[in-house]
């Protein structure tokens, strides 16, 4: 591979000089059976991508219909039906498995110096009980027509019409895909570091993974029994939560919400992950304090735990739980400032550079802050009994999920393609790219708070009539917004085939992942290398490093 | 006797064996969470209706539910022994021991197919289909509920642990376990040592007042 | 690392016979009615599931880790645990409880 630019030090001694991981076997089988980590990844963001198109577009299907309050392009029941299988796709078939799946898989072992996950195979396996997963949900809701909303709350989940087991089967396999795959982060960070790195410099990227993954391995299994009891219910008639027999719909939501609130933070750890790798690789300047960076990583993941309940606060749980719920929920709010701060105190006298993974971060900066504020908002209980259900806890919601972990994704995906596919995308296009999703982004559900707050419900199919504007602007934004991505993907489609050829480290980072070859060699490293400093020391120059890593 | 095969990601059998070790406990932690949901339904559903459970308990088949206890700790004392025999060289003896914890397993199931056999004919079953009138409460209602799918679930999950022993027996007759090198067999015999530990947990709740 | 000697037998026969007089005592407790029944049949079932831990699944041989692995699991199961168990005995409910049962004494159905 030749490499055209003049500053390229010479080629890591731990590099190695094997071929790179996409062309070290051929043929189809090559992908399908391998056990490598980063075609693995390769793998699942195909997958993923293709979760994201399909949500994108069961999303735009509904914004066109809520362009008038009457029917626009489909009835009531489609209507109910479609947003379930919005909901239901982009939680647990995109925002869920995105980031870890491809970037944590393809990531965290070159980031720690190791040659692979410790369970390579069951981190294929991983991947095919995914797709099954994916296969089977989609496939059930399609058929079943499921329109209980992606929460299945019960009493209604025990008496729809509609056909719910295959969907809960299919997300009870997705269930067991997320537990292996943060089991095997687990295991492979505990286990698998390269000599030289300790849990006081590991990177921050994977730090974050990690988190995510102990999220996984505790709350996952609690939704696999939640839709476990459900699916009795409505299959077989038990009544485990109707009231009718003695039971309590309330202690569903507990158990469904011990899982789906942690599984917020499943969604945006890791995105917090990717910003703390990309805020200091953009300003050249160490983050103003790794500690603090990891301490609120934990601490979020922890206290996650402990806020479930202030998503029932008008269901009808008592007063003491709904006290402590929301004291607690300001917790999270501290620690996510923590980051916030952190993330602009490294900007602080840093040399910035304005390429397009620093811009998604300006744009993850605002809408998560944004988003995270309101959710302060909606966490206070007597501000919740007007918000509750309403477009407002909607928006609210998107601002984390899609102005958080989706930007995050874009920008994973924009600061290590170079890294991935050993080619550079062009500059011009990401960053108009990055400005358009943010606009098309804030265009869709800047009014959704507005509208939330006059009163409109979630979920409904119809509206009065002095609303429509605000729907129609909500609409014209979704458009806006699938537009820009749209662009950003395809940019980097193109970059694919006609990218220049990239260099092992395009962005000057110390982060250890760019210490070896773009792409990667199928073991990451030549020789396993010695990461004993920090990766963000900025007072090594690259050869600096390179030296150390490569040192016995 | 054969050299497990050492994966290219670790450095030596040491790492290979701590790291499949390390993955085993994390996924009995989370396998131990998959119950926790039904914990939680049950501690909450007999702070409902205390009295009800009370009684509901006293009705229960304790002869059932504690010679299976007896048999669970016993099967699990097999299995631990299985490994100790093997750190010990002594590979036939556990297989006689893996063999001797199956059957224990076995009867187990046996044991509560008969049980439930009993409350199928009492109608001590679970929600919509509760039809016991000796004990018409709604709490006697929550508590055969959970009573189902608490012990169905662990039976599931000893039917598992059946299996896995199973293998573990045709493994250990290949020779494919050594003094030195034996993760495997170490973490098969972690999944039974689980269903007892749940066990020990279900029958008290189940079946002591 | 170093690794505790390996288990020796007398260490799984005691446990086994400390296990079985547990299990015996917790059953004599509960068919002799006594107070706090549901309290010491739990205490006692937690400590057969430690010496089953401990000894059985050799936890003593283990790094520190996996034993972490077991403490998070029953921390959370005690988290849900509680806090549903807080919720419900602390709720007001209107009517105070579920409805109550039919004219035959049974629940409605």
């Amino acid at each position: 591979m030749t490499n055209p630019a003049p500053e390229t030090a010479p080629v890591l001694p731990i590099a190695g000089d094997q071929p790179d991981y996409l062309h070290w076997t051929s043929g189809v089988s090559s992908w399908l059976f391998t056990r490598d980590h980063k075609r693995i990844a390769i793998m699942f963001y195909v997958a993923v991508i293709s979760m994201l198109g399909l949500g994108g577009f069961f999303a735009l299907a509904l914004r066109t219909e809520l362009l008038t309050p009457g029917r626009t392009i489909m009835d009531a029941t489609t209507y109910n039906r479609l947003f379930t299988l919005h909901g239901v796709t982009m939680v647990w078939l995109f925002l869920i498995p995105s980031i870890p799946t491809v970037f944590g898989n393809f990531l965290v072992p070159i980031q720690i110096g190791a040659r692979d996950l410790a369970f390579p195979r069951l981190n294929l396996a991983s991947f095919y009980i995914y797709l099954l997963g994916a296969l089977v949900t989609i496939g059930g809701m399609v058929a079943g027509g499921t329109d209980t909303g992606w929460t299945f709350y019960t009493p209604y989940s025990d008496q729809t019409p509609t056909r719910l087991v295959p969907v809960l089967v299919g997300i009870f396999i997705l269930g067991i895909s997320s537990i292996l795959t943060g089991l095997n982060f687990i295991v492979t960070i505990h286990r698998l570091r390269a000599p030289g790195i300790t849990w006081r410099n590991l990177p921050l990227f994977t730090w974050s993974i990690y988190a995510t993954s102990l999220i996984l391995v505790l709350a996952t299994p609690v939704l696999g029994m939640a839709l476990g009891l459900i699916g009795l219910d409505h299959g077989l008639g038990l009544g485990l939560f109707d009231p009718a027999v003695g039971g309590d719909p309330v202690l569903f939501q507990h158990i469904f919400w011990f899982y789906s609130h942690p599984a917020v933070y499943i969604m945006i750890l890791p995105a917090m992950g990717v910003i703390s790798e990309i805020v200091p690789t953009f300003s050249h300047r160490r983050p103003a304090s790794y500690m603090a960076i990891v301490v609120s990583t934990i601490a979020i993941a922890f206290v996650g735990f402990l806020t479930w309940g202030h998503h029932m606060f008008v269901a009808g749980i008592s007063e003491l739980d709904a006290g402590f719920f929301g004291a607690l929920s300001m917790f999270v709010a501290v620690f996510s400032a923590i980051k916030v701060f952190t993330w602009v105190m490294t900007l602080r006298r840093g040399s910035i550079r304005f390429n397009t993974p620093m811009l998604y971060f300006f744009a993850f900066l605002f809408l998560f802050v944004f988003g995270g504020m309101t959710g302060v908002a909606v966490a206070t209980q007597s501000l919740d009994v007007h918000w509750h259900d309403t477009y407002f806890v909607v928006a609210h919601f998107h601002f984390i999920m899609v102005g958080g972990s989706l930007t995050g994704f874009l920008a994973a995906a924009y600061y290590w393609f170079p890294k991935m596919f050993g080619r550079m995308y062009d500059e011009r296009v990401g960053m108009v790219g990055a400005a358009a999703v943010f606009v098309g982004f804030f265009v869709t559900f800047m009014p959704q708070f507005l509208l939330g707050n006059m009163g409109m419900p979630r979920r409904y199919y119809s509206y009065p009539a002095h609303f429509q504007w605000l729907h129609v602007l909500s609409t014209a934004g979704a458009f806006i917004l699938g537009s820009a991505l749209l662009l950003a993907l395809g940019n980097l489609l193109v970059a694919l085939v006609n990218g220049k050829r990239a260099i092992a480290n395009p962005w000057h980072s110390r982060s250890f992942e760019w210490l070896t070859t773009s792409p990667p060699p199928k073991n990451n490293f030549g020789a396993t290398p010695n990461l004993s400093y920090s990766p963000y020391d900025y007072s090594l120059t690259e050869e600096q490093a390179r030296a150390q890593a490569s040192s016995r | 006797m054969p050299k497990p095969l050492l994966g290219e990601q670790y450095s030596d059998l040491e790492q290979q064996d701590g790291a499949l070790q390390f993955g085993m406990w994390v996924f009995l932690g989370s396998e131990l969470l998959l119950f926790s949901a039904l914990f939680a339904l049950y501690a909450s559903y007999r702070s409902m209706y205390p009295a009800d459970f009370e009684q509901a308990i006293r009705h229960n088949t304790l002869v059932y539910g504690t010679a299976n206890l007896y048999l669970l700790l016993t099967s699990s004392l097999c299995a631990a022994l299985a490994v100790w025999a093997m750190r010990r060289g002594r590979p036939r003896l556990t297989l006689g021991l893996l063999a001797t914890t199956i059957v224990m397993g076995l009867g187990f199931l046996v044991i509560k197919g008969a049980e439930y056999l009993v409350h199928i004919r009492e109608g001590a079953l679970p929600g919509r289909y509760y039809h016991w009138h000796e004990l018409p409460s709604f709490g006697a209602n929550r508590f055969y509920s959970l009573y189902w799918v608490m012990t169905g679930l662990h039976a599931l999950h000893v039917t598992a642990g059946l299996c896995v022993l199973g293998w573990l027996s045709l493994r250990v007759m290949k020779g494919a376990y050594s003094v030195e090198h034996h993760a495997g067999l170490e973490m098969g015999t972690l999944y039974w040592h689980l269903v007892d530990i749940v066990w020990i947990f279900l029958w008290p709740l189940l079946y002591l007042s | 690392m170093s690794t505790p000697r390996p288990t020796p037998l007398s260490s799984y026969l005691i446990v086994y016979a400390v296990l079985i007089i547990l299990a015996t005592m917790s059953l004599g407790y509960s068919l002799l009615h006594l107070p706090g029944g549901l309290v010491v049949s739990l205490v006692v079932a937690s400590v057969k599931a430690m010496a089953v831990l401990w000894i059985f699944m050799h936890l003593r041989e283990q790094r520190i880790s996996s034993a972490l692995a077991m403490l998070l699991a029953v921390l959370w199961i005690a988290l849900l645990g509680g806090i549903m168990v807080t919720d419900v005995v602390t709720r007001r409910t209107f009517p105070e409880r579920p409805r109550p049962t039919g004219e035959d004494g049974f629940y409605q159905r």
